[in-house]
């Protein structure tokens, strides 16, 4: 039982990480169209720029500030520069250019920061807490409780705030956004820099413990895309369930079944339940309806 | 012109070129060439991607190498070519390709053992005399392997001592957690078979992807088979966040770890939770005096402490020169091959180095490290001279 305890506590720590990054890339969707292949890179970003102002001698809290505000603002700069003159042009390019610019971002990052794996500190301590026989970190519990709470503050903003829900319409129909006298444009440029800070302190977080190395955006990308879908894509508590879920699917498999394959069976799960349930676990149906 | 001095003429320039192109490819006279001539020694690392400080330590540990022992052979200069192999197999043939178009007389190939052994095909083809720091179990032997040397223990080698070690220690169940690539896998298979050959009950053996972002799973999974002791086998950078959230999840027990362990990298990564990790290497920075002196020129010459790669990268840098001096200027690639069977190079970092009949390396070190306040150090030779 304390074996069961501790995997589903491990997963849902590193599954909020896993949600943080979904709700960003799920904002972005909702409100643009847009799949941000970028998204995971504007993680490992924030991360390193963290890591340069650590460098320089900044404290902990404040270099991962600037690391997170770097994200925030690279995303932004690249919807106001790239993304920006596409708008009214097929999706797909704008899906096309999220891929271009990942791949500087990677290649940009490796050339300035040399290719020797570095480490980011953790925020707290990773000592072990022994409460009975179950062991648990500060450092675990931090994340668990950072990730939770700024996801939950995102989806409250988006669902609550008037600006909030002119981004959840806007993806739906742009012209009925404007004619309510908000700027479709600046609700795209918005979500962006939200998505971008939220990917920021993702990567703050889970870099302490998978080190930073500029091509770990495209494996980022790939679990902020799995945990939005598994979740419905373009819903935000959506993806942080799907956060958790994946990570517990991984862990319980590894741990009771085999490390071989566990890493597979979170994206076997997604294809499962989008073959029963194809707007996700809390998608919206009317929305996907719409799209199909 | 009439059409029997065209005839002629043609006749002769089609001798001209017949005896101008014998001489291209299917030559094993390698260093051939005029006295000015350089004697080309290709590199194949990776230059680019997630491994590409492995291409810039290969460089560095060249050109400390040509410092020490000369850049000459008699008066021709060696010649370092390089080809950029991404550490990935399919990219290291295309490389190698392209570097075998400028007849290189030996090759120092990749520290990644899958890009070595898809290019040991094509160097055995063309009689190229190459010098590997691969821990991989093919890289020697087999029907390629007549033109291949090992400049440093097999992980075959070294495990089969620790095995002996972790046995020695009273250690009787022991979980196994290793990476999933091909080095990761082989080094793995080795290991467990010796543990098991030493008594030792293996009675987990888990894996992790390169990037996965989370080891709870790999660990909880040993943990709950109560095993005397964990080893870890990955890159440097993986060994030390693994071992991290080992003890992040409350697991005191004894953990020895591959070489990659001994890394700076890897103690950034892993922190205090390295302190007490037993690890298995064929080098330290100050285990023998020779050590001692080349980690002091590296430092001075690179301004950062060496690990065991750039060691490994020197010695075959140092082996090759020496055997193009022994073989000479003018050597065929099969009387180059037979400078470095005959290879004795004392007072290395690794100590004294030369290879057995197998094509390894003869007397090969084996010694164990520990972390004590931070610092790499040594605990117990297991083999080797000085």
């Amino acid at each position: 039982m304390t074996t069961l305890f501790e995997t589903l506590l491990s997963a849902i720590a590193a599954g909020a990480v896993y949600g943080l990054l979904g709700v960003g890339f799920s904002l972005t969707y909702k409100t643009t169209g847009i799949i941000n292949f970028a998204h995971g890179n504007f993680a490992i970003l924030g991360a390193f720029v963290a890591y340069a102002l650590i460098d320089m001698g900044t404290p902990l809290v404040i270099a991962m500030l600037g690391g997170i505000a770097a994200a925030g603002i690279a995303a932004g700069v690249m919807e106001r520069a790239i993304l920006r003159p596409l708008y009214g042009r097929p999706l797909i390019a704008g899906i096309l250019v999220t891929v271009g610019v990942a791949v500087v971002i990677e290649s940009s990052t490796q050339l300035i920061a040399g290719s020797v794996p570095r480490t980011l500190p953790s925020l707290a301590s990773t000592d072990a807490w022994q409460i009975g026989s179950l062991s648990f970190s500060p450092s675990q519990l931090t994340i668990l409780l950072v990730a939770l709470a700024v996801s939950v503050a995102i989806v409250l903003y988006v669902s609550r705030t008037r600006t909030g829900r002119a981004m959840r319409g806007c993806a739906q129909d742009s012209e009925a956004v404007s004619l309510l006298g908000v700027s479709p444009q600046r609700l795209y440029f918005a979500a962006f820099v939200l998505a971008g800070l939220l990917a920021g302190i993702a990567g703050v977080l889970i870099a302490p413990s998978i080190g930073l190395v500029p091509s770990r955006g495209l494996s980022l990308t790939v679990l902020a895309f799995a945990a939005a879908v598994l979740g419905g894509l373009g819903s935000l508590p959506g993806a942080v369930l799907g956060g958790i879920v994946i990570a517990v699917l991984q862990n319980l498999a590894a741990v009771y079944v085999t490390t071989d394959y566990a890493a597979a069976v979170g994206y076997l799960a997604i294809i499962l339940v989008l073959l029963v349930r194809v707007r996700g676990l809390l998608g919206d149906e009317l929305e996907t309806l719409r799209q199909v | 012109m009439s059409i029997q001095r065209a005839t002629v003429v043609g006749g002769l320039a089609a001798l001209a070129g017949a005896v101008a192109f014998a001489g291209c490819g299917g030559s094993d006279n390698k260093t051939s060439g005029s006295s000015s001539d350089p004697i080309k020694v290709a590199i194949v690392q990776p230059y680019t991607g997630d491994s590409a400080y492995y291409g810039e330590q290969a460089d560095q540990a060249f050109a400390l190498a040509m410092k020490h022992s000369g850049s000459k052979i008699g008066s021709r200069p060696i010649k370092l070519i390089k080809g950029d192999s991404k550490c990935q197999p399919a990219v290291a043939v295309q490389a190698t390709n392209q570097l075998l178009t400028e007849k290189p007389a030996a090759v120092l190939t990749s520290a990644c053992s899958g890009d070595t052994l898809a290019i040991k095909p094509l160097l055995s083809a063309r009689k190229i005399p190459v010098c590997s720091i691969n821990f991989a179990s093919e890289i020697t032997g087999g029907k390629d392997g007549d033109y291949m040397w090992r400049a440093e223990p097999s992980g075959a080698i070294i495990n089969a001592q620790l095995a002996k070690h972790i046995a020695a220690e009273g250690v009787r169940r022991i979980a196994v957690i290793h990476d999933t690539s091909s080095y990761g896998q082989d080094n793995t298979k080795t290991l467990v078979k010796a543990l098991k050959d030493n008594g030792v009950d293996v009675t987990t053996v888990a894996s992790y992807g390169f990037t996965d972002t989370d080891y709870s799973g790999q660990i909880l999974k040993a943990k709950k088979a109560n095993v005397d002791a964990i080893h870890v086998e990955g890159y440097d950078l993986q060994i030390g966040h693994l071992i991290k959230q080992i003890r992040q999840l409350g697991l005191k027990l004894p953990i020895y770890a591959t070489a990659d362990a001994g890394n700076n990298t890897a103690k950034e990564a892993g922190g205090e939770a390295m302190e007490d990790v037993v690890f298995a290497t064929s080098w330290l920075p100050n285990w023998i005096p020779a050590a001692t002196k080349f980690t002091d020129a590296w430092k001075k010459e690179y301004n950062t402490t060496p690990a065991l790669v750039m060691s490994n990268f020197y010695d075959c840098a140092s082996v090759l020169i020496s055997a193009l001096k022994a073989a000479g200027p003018d050597a065929s690639s099969d009387e180059l091959n037979e400078a470095l069977k005959a290879t004795n190079l004392p007072d290395m970092p690794s100590g004294t180095v030369a290879f057995d009949q197998q094509h390894e390396r003869a007397n090969p070190p084996v010694m164990l490290g520990t972390y004590r306040n931070g610092k790499p150090v040594l605990t117990k030779v297991l083999s080797g001279s000085k």
